[in-house]
C-alpha cells in the first residue's frame, strides 16, 4: 500500500501487529497520542502500523526534546503508549516500538518495515500466543540479615569457636563473622530467588533477568532481591500464576519472608527487540 | 491472583517508564529525541521518577480516602 503523505503532521509509531489479524478485526476509533489525531493503522503488505499523526508545534524534534524534560508531560504520554499497547495486546500479535518513535513521511517507516520485514515476521512468530509477566521478589535485607545472625547453624558454631578465644583474636574474628553473616544472607536470599527463577523456566520460553531497583527508586520499605520478566505461551500462564501464589503462601509462613509483586500480561516488550539479531540500535 | 490483570492503576511508573523508555523495539526514526536512550540506571533519573512516583502514590491515597468518605455517608 502507499500510505498517504502529509507534510503538516509527523507520524508516531506505537507497534506492529499482523495485517491479516487486522483485517479480521480492525482496531475502532480511538484518540492518539497527540488527542486532536485519531490513530491510524497502516498495513504495508502483511505488516501493519499502528500510527497516530502528530501535529509539528507538539511533537517536532525541537519541541519534544524541551516536553521530555517535563515530568508530567512524559508521564501523561507514557501511560498512553503504555494502555495503547495494552489495548493491542488484548487483541493482536503485537510488537511494541520504544516510545517516542516518530516519522517525518510515511515513505520512510514504509522503507524501514521493508528492510527489516524478515525480523518482524520471525519476532511475530516468536511471540504470537504468549504474554509477558515481570515477577519481583522481595525482603527487607537488614532483617534478613539479623534473623540469620541468630538461627543459621553455621554462624551459631563460628559463635561458639569464637567464645573459646582469647579476647585480642576475639576481635578480629567478630570482625570477620559480621562479613560471614552478611555473606550467608545474601547466598540465602540469591538461593530461594534463583529456585523460583529455576522453576519459572520449567514455562517460559524467554526471560530476561533484571537489575533490582533500590528502594529510593521503589519508594518501597522492603529490598527487591528479584526482577525477571519472563514470556510465557498462554496456556502456562494459569500454572505460573498458581506457583507464585503457593510460594507466596509459603515464604508468609517461613520464618524469613519474601514478598511477591506479579504484573502481567504486558505485550512482550523485553522480547521484541531485533538488537540480538545483528542488529544495531537507531534512532 | 490468576487472572490479575495489567490495568494501569495497578502498575507503577516506574513500571511503565522502564517499558516504554527502556524497552520496545528500537527503530530509526527521522527525529532523535534523547528520552528514549536515557537509561533508568542513571541515579538522578531515578530519584526524579521516585519522587513523581511518591506523588502519584499520595494523590491515589487521597481519591481512595474521598471514595471511602463517600461509602461511610451512604451506609
Amino acid at each position: 500500500m502507499q500510505a498517504e503523505t502529509n507534510t503538516e503532521e509527523l507520524t508516531y509509531l506505537y507497534a506492529f501487529i499482523p495485517t491479516d489479524e487486522y483485517e479480521k478485526n480492525p482496531f475502532p476509533e480511538r484518540k492518539g497520542m497527540d488527542p486532536e489525531y485519531t490513530i491510524k493503522c497502516l498495513p504495508f503488505d502483511t505488516i501493519t502500523a499502528v500510527t497516530c499523526p502528530v501535529s509539528h508545534q507538539e511533537f517536532s524534534e525541537e519541541v519534544l526534546q524541551k516536553k521530555v524534560d517535563n515530568m508530567q508531560w512524559l508521564q501523561e504520554k507514557a501511560f498512553h503508549h503504555h494502555e495503547m499497547m495494552n489495548t493491542l495486546h488484548a487483541e493482536y500479535t503485537v510488537i511494541p516500538l520504544k516510545f517516542a518513535t516518530i516519522y517525518e513521511k510515511t515513505d520512510s517507516l514504509e522503507q524501514v518495515i521493508e528492510e527489516k520485514k524478515e525480523h518482524i515476521h520471525s519476532i511475530f512468530h516468536e511471540i504470537s500466543n504468549q504474554e509477558e509477566w515481570n515477577i519481583k521478589i522481595y525482603t527487607v535485607k537488614d532483617e534478613f540479615t539479623q534473623r540469620i545472625e541468630t538461627y543459621h547453624p553455621d554462624i551459631e558454631q563460628k559463635k561458639q569457636e569464637i567464645e573459646g578465644l582469647s579476647r585480642g583474636k576475639q576481635f578480629f574474628e567478630k570482625k570477620k563473622l559480621k562479613e560471614l553473616i552478611l555473606m550467608k544472607a545474601e547466598e540465602e536470599i540469591d538461593e530461594y530467588c534463583e529456585r523460583i527463577h529455576e522453576q519459572l523456566m520449567k514455562w517460559s520460553t524467554d526471560h530476561e533477568i533484571k537489575k533490582n531497583w533500590e528502594r529510593k527508586l521503589t519508594g518501597r520499605t522492603d529490598d527487591m532481591c528479584w526482577n525477571g520478566a519472563y514470556l510465557l505461551p498462554k496456556e502456562k500462564v494459569k500454572s505460573t500464576l498458581s506457583y507464585i501464589e503457593e510460594e507466596r503462601e509459603r515464604a508468609r509462613k517461613k520464618v524469613f519472608p519474601f514478598t511477591f509483586e506479579v504484573t502481567g500480561p504486558w505485550p512482550a516488550y523485553h522480547f521484541s527487540n531485533f538488537i540480538n539479531r545483528g542488529e544495531q540500535s537507531g534512532g | 491472583m490468576a487472572g490479575e490483570s495489567l490495568q494501569t492503576k495497578d502498575v507503577s511508573l516506574l513500571d511503565v517508564l522502564d517499558a516504554v523508555l527502556e524497552k520496545g523495539v528500537v527503530l530509526k526514526g527521522d527525529l532523535t529525541i534523547s528520552v528514549a536512550g536515557v537509561d533508568l540506571v542513571y541515579l538522578d533519573l531515578r530519584v526524579l521518577l521516585s519522587s513523581v512516583e511518591t506523588l502519584v502514590q499520595a494523590q491515589e491515597q487521597e481519591s481512595q480516602e474521598v471514595v471511602r468518605e463517600e461509602y461511610i455517608d451512604f451506609t
